[in-house]
């Protein structure tokens, strides 16, 4: 498309993009550095008069306010949803890679399992919810490290399915099947060659969904009580206390951000489960 | 370029032993590759559906007593079965409501979603300073984990918070809109949280749509004298028709979804004035555990969804299945 | 500890409490702020409080004597240490509770040798917790702490275990003796269907503070020692003659927001002689006295704040009574701590004498006279309750782990704490506080809410109340915010109450709201004629 000249009314547009944008993430942060008299002050504090840290306290040591609050401090937090959300998103890159290698090359399962698949992204997180407190009850899962991880695969497989098939499908079968002539077999082709080949693709792919299990609420608040406590649980203990939450967001918000950026150029393919290349 | 395989393509390299199973022969290895998927969705999908279903069957609330006494009445009273599915008409106005507020809320979200990112997507196509850093703070948003969504936008919709500030700095008088405690004005709330949240991804959409319309149309409209509306309508959006009907689907997929920001927001309130379908049936479930009939709603949500996302994939099938 | 640090401390605190209620989930908080408020201002007082005059004798220390409620629980539990297939009891408890509690957790663990693990979940999220637990049936929990309300829904679902062997057994001195708590509370929010399920370790009956200078400049005085005014039409006068709209003063400051609102139906309805069901059930919503009721709680918003159809407990303290722009409140008993609380600063009306808060007078709610007498009905929004998980490995334990903190002494030393927002309700913490505790509740405090207690009436307690409660609500707001008249309100209440009450089964819930209602205080009973109903 031709490039047309930027006029003084799209800055003003983009400028009101950017306040859009940029003043809810602002507004958190400065939060975060907000003294307890100014987290709801009227009027509000825009920026905090006295910056100060103590708000990021609780994610190193025990919340102490005279008693001891929350399930501890939060850096326990972040623990666990990295182990969940890591174990999930490795399970789900292996279980949903197979599929879309066996989809991409042979067409396994054919239109209806890619479709399934897919449906899985569309169904509301709380229809499933109610029969896995009951399943989860009956095998004993509830609050396991274990348990949490099953659901959570259960959610992104259909993410790691389809965006590692459109990695996949860029790939040529040629270069399989020279290699296969080399000598090797159909698993060492796929795995050895095809495989390496989406390295990108893969940390792309990963990524992402450890954003999706990272950002996970409402199963963790459903399937959880203390023995695993996600970053999103934790934060509404300090509920509220919008100082205290800000910092958690702030400290929750940053890896995720990072690696969003990281990825930016595979985030439209992510969400459209492949479908926009980029 | 991509290139599909064939099922012929790769047969006559395919090597075979004389072993009754051998993990490469190319009639198992499909079979193989996709079996850890499929046990995946029977075991964590279709069995709790399964069960969903036959809790919707029954009365069960975990106030009536075991769920199996009610999992056997299914198959002693014949009289009880189904009764859910009768409340939801019967009695309970509030889950066709909660349907009905989810479609206008969808519709309303993803319209505005797709204006302002294809606006701010036509932006850069222009040349100016800077660009990359405004690209990647626009995206930004779309990062922050819905229930950190939730947590700022509550703070910012107070009554003493410094949307009203803003409002009655342009007012020249103090504003005191009770965003998150009135009908209209929560419902607007969590409008305009959602597009905050998500606009990002339709102008992501958007501009990969822009970038791929061939110029020299244009070009010659532009000789022609077309305007540039004109321009817009004839060219640049048949173009985009693809994409932009698979940002309709997916956000739309996902928008249904919506939960965690109305959550903490307005926990659906005041009343039920923002109560979506996954809000109600949380609600339902696990906040007055009517378990049954939760299940009975949630199982025909889980039907219009499944038989929606198939209808709205139909013209993007063949694109998103076949790669290309 | 700095002035200023106990401010941030102070404030910390109250935002917390603030913002559980704020406008996301109206359900239980608003009290908790105030009584995290109170906790906190006791800090601030507490060094500086000389003591003088107590109205019962006050025993310098509770030595704990053989036999006690305590002493059995210690050693039943010492005994049940060795075999126990779990050695820590788990409590799942509200959020901002855990100072009654954890500063005992090491004490429990050396007599017995149980580990305490505290599990906080929000306050919004106990009743769901619980009931995710009776569907999931994992034994995480040994002891949850509820609100009564929870009770009955928590019993039908199997999730509660059956106290009242133990109780037999252990004897945690509840129902008699010295330190009991007295009937008809000790029965309605501790049993459903005759048999124990839960023990107390929180007491929160309402009551009525005024500015008693102001009182004394209108050149009136209180009906009776305890008893500002007698009659809801008194309240009524008194609200409308001490209201001064020109200097921002005003008469009444109820609670109209979501949620709240309608405790205040609950008590100036059933002391009119009434209670929400009649004999088969049957809603008594739409009755004449309900209509009435509402008619009346519409009214006397002429002399109320003009924003109070949005607030609650928090915001009519905070800006209203604490300012000293508001004559009259309803409150829990924190409020009564909190009002003589100096650190809590923006009190105009704080300090503290002999008896009490200066300013403030507390008094019994009012009643209505009914056959020629006059019948209070107070109603109990919340408490606490201990429930035994029935799915838990260790029962008995941790039964033993509630009987110990409710104990008594224990609940002396328990209730006091900071940090906490347990409020006294046996006999003893009235008749016979030790001094931490009367300093806590100084003045005319003990002795008002001792004699109030007899008049205490429940909330909707039976399988499905906060469905009940819910529709109330909506319908209340409704009426108050002139969207629908008084009459429609209520009846549209009792359409939606009655076809809770078919679809809960009909039969079940009379039988359960019978046993309820044997269980109000005997003069009102006799009023609604429920004496006669079984």
């Amino acid at each position: 498309m031709p490039r047309r000249p930027f006029r003084w009314y799209d800055a003003i547009g983009l400028l009101a993009g950017l306040v859009f944008a940029l003043f809810p993430i602002f507004w958190m942060v400065s939060t975060s550095f907000k003294p307890t008299h100014e987290w709801a002050a009227t009027p509000p504090a825009w920026i905090p008069s006295q910056a100060t840290w103590a708000n990021y306290a609780p994610l190193i040591v025990d919340f102490k306010d005279i008693y001891v609050f929350g399930h501890g401090a939060s850096w326990q937090a972040m623990m666990h949803s990295f182990i969940v959300s890591g174990a999930a998103t490795f399970i789900a890159l292996v279980i949903g890679g197979m599929a879309a290698i066996g989809f991409s090359r042979y067409q396994a399962g054919g239109h209806t399992l890619a479709i399934a698949i897919l449906s899985v992204r569309g169904i509301p997180t709380v229809v499933i919810a109610i029969p896995f407190l009951i399943l989860f009850g009956w095998l004993g899962l509830r609050d396991t490290h274990v348990g949490l991880i099953l659901a959570y695969v259960t959610f992104t497989t259909p993410f790691a399915f389809w965006m590692l098939k459109s990695f996949i499908d860029e790939i040529p079968a040629e270069i399989e099947e020279a290699a296969m002539m080399d000598g090797m077999s159909r698993w060492q082709a796929h795995f050895r060659v095809t495989v390496p080949l989406i390295k990108g693709g893969l940390i792309a792919t990963a990524l992402f969904i450890f954003i999706l299990n990272w950002s996970e609420f409402l199963l963790a608040v459903v399937l959880t009580e203390k023995t695993v406590f996600t970053v999103p649980v934790n934060m509404q203990l300090y509920g509220g206390m919008a100082g205290i939450q800000a910092a958690l967001a702030t400290v929750a918000a940053l890896p995720i951000v990072v690696m969003g950026l990281l990825i930016h150029k595979h985030l439209a393919r992510g969400f459209t489960l492949g479908a926009v290349k980029r | 370029m991509v290139t599909n395989t064939s099922n012929g393509g790769a047969s006559s390299l395919g090597l075979r032993k004389p072993r009754r199973f051998d993990p490469n022969d190319k009639r198992i290895i499909p079979g193989l590759l996709i079996t850890p998927v499929q046990i995946l969705l029977i075991v964590m999908l279709i069995f709790p559906f399964v069960l969903e279903f036959v809790i919707s069957l029954t009365e069960w609330q975990p106030i009536y007593g075991d769920f199996w006494d009610a999992f056997n009445s299914v198959f002693t009273q014949k009289i009880n079965q189904g009764i859910s599915y009768n409340y939801l008409v019967t009695d309970e106005p509030r889950y066709l409501q909660a349907l009905g507020r989810t479609v206008i809320m969808s519709v309303i979200s993803l319209c505005l979603e797709f204006v302002i990112g294809l606006g701010l997507a036509s932006l850069f196509l222009k040349k100016f300073w800077g660009k990359r850093v405004w690209f990647t703070a626009l995206l930004t948003p779309m990062m922050i984990m819905p229930v950190v969504v939730g947590y700022t936008w509550f703070m910012l919709f107070q009554y003493n918070g410094p949307i009203n500030q803003v409002f009655g700095w342009i007012a020249f008088s103090p504003v005191n809109f009770k965003w998150l405690n009135d009908a209209t004005l929560a419902f607007i709330a969590v409008i305009v949280t959602e597009v905050w949240h998500w606009t990002p991804l339709f102008f992501l959409i958007m501009l990969s749509g822009l970038n791929a319309v061939p110029e020299n149309p244009i070009r010659a409209a532009t000789v022609l004298g077309a305007s540039n509306f004109k321009i817009f309508w004839t060219i640049i959006l048949p173009n985009m028709k693809a994409v932009i009907i698979i940002a309709f689907v997916i956000r739309g997929m996902e928008v249904v979804k919506l939960f965690d920001e109305i959550y903490l927001l307005t926990r659906g309130g005041p009343g039920t004035a923002t109560e979506t379908i996954s809000l109600y049936l949380y609600k339902l479930a696990f906040e007055d555990f009517r378990l049954a009939y939760a299940g009975s709603a949630a199982f025909i949500v889980l039907i219009i969804t499944v038989v929606l996302i198939n209808m709205m994939l139909k013209p993007i099938r063949y694109q998103l299945v076949e790669g290309r | 500890m700095s002035q200023v640090e106990k401010k941030e401390k102070f404030l910390k605190e109250l935002y917390r409490l603030w913002g559980m209620h704020m406008s996301r989930d109206y359900k239980v908080s608003r009290r908790d702020l105030m009584k995290g408020m109170v906790s906190l201002g006791l800090s601030g007082t507490a060094i500086s409080m000389i003591m003088r005059k107590a109205p019962f004798s006050v025993k310098s220390a509770w030595a704990a004597e053989g036999g006690t409620p305590e002493e059995r629980a210690i050693n039943a539990a010492k005994a049940l240490y060795a075999n126990s297939p779990k050695k820590t009891v788990s409590i799942m408890h509200p959020s901002g509770s855990g100072g009654n509690m954890s500063p005992f957790s090491a004490e429990w663990k050396a007599l017995t040798g149980f580990d305490v693990e505290l599990i906080e979940v929000p306050v919004t999220q106990t009743h769901q917790k619980g009931m995710q637990e009776a569907v999931a049936k994992t034994g995480r929990y040994d002891l949850l702490l509820p609100a009564p309300l929870s009770l009955p829904d928590y019993a039908e679902s199997g999730l509660a275990q059956d106290l009242t062997a133990w109780v037999d057994k252990y004897d945690p001195e509840l129902f008699d003796g010295p330190n009991k708590l007295e009937y008809p509370v000790s029965d309605f929010g501790q049993k459903y269907k005759g048999k124990i399920y839960g023990l107390y370790c929180d007491g929160d009956w309402w009551l009525l503070n005024y500015r008693k200078d102001k009182l004394a400049e209108a050149g009136k005085s209180p009906k009776q020692k305890r008893s500002v005014v007698d009659t809801w039409a008194e309240y009524d006068q008194l609200a409308a003659d001490m209201t001064d709209k020109a200097n921002d003063f005003w008469g009444a400051l109820e609670y109209r927001s979501p949620f709240w609102n309608k405790f205040h139906w609950m008590t100036r309805f059933q002391s009119k002689g009434v209670l929400y069901f009649d004999k088969d059930m049957k809603s008594m919503a739409a009755s004449p006295e309900s209509i009435k009721t509402v008619t009346d709680l519409v009214n006397i918003q002429e002399y109320m704040p003009p924003e109070q159809f949005n607030y609650g407990f928090t915001e009519n303290y905070a800006q209203y009574y604490a300012a000293g722009r508001g004559f009259f409140e309803f409150g829990w008993p924190s409020l009564w701590r909190y009002s003589h609380d100096v650190a809590g600063a923006q009190s105009i009306i704080a300090g503290k004498d002999a008896n009490g808060p200066t300013q403030t007078g507390i008094s019994k709610v009012p009643g209505d006279i009914v056959n020629g007498e006059l019948i209070r009905a107070d109603v109990m929004p919340f408490a606490w309750d201990f429930v035994v998980n029935a799915h838990s490995q260790i029962p008995e334990a941790a039964y033993l782990y509630a009987q110990w903190l409710t104990g008594p002494t224990m609940s002396m030393r328990s209730i006091p704490n900071e940090g906490g927002y347990f409020d006294p309700w046996r006999n003893n913490h009235f008749l016979d506080p030790s001094p931490e505790f009367f300093e806590a509740y100084p003045g005319d405090f003990l002795a008002t809410s001792y004699e109030a207690v007899v008049d205490c009436v429940p909330e909707i307690i039976l399988r499905g109340g906060a469905e009940y409660h819910d529709t109330l609500d909506r319908n209340l707001q409704a009426a108050y915010n002139g969207d629908k008249t008084p009459e429609q309100a209520m009846k549209d209440t009792a359409k939606e109450q009655d076809r809770i009450t078919r679809r809960l089964g009909k039969d079940t819930q009379i039988e359960a709201w019978r046993a309820l209602a044997a269980m109000y205080p005997s003069a009102l009973q006799q009023a609604a004629g429920a004496d006669k109903w079984s």
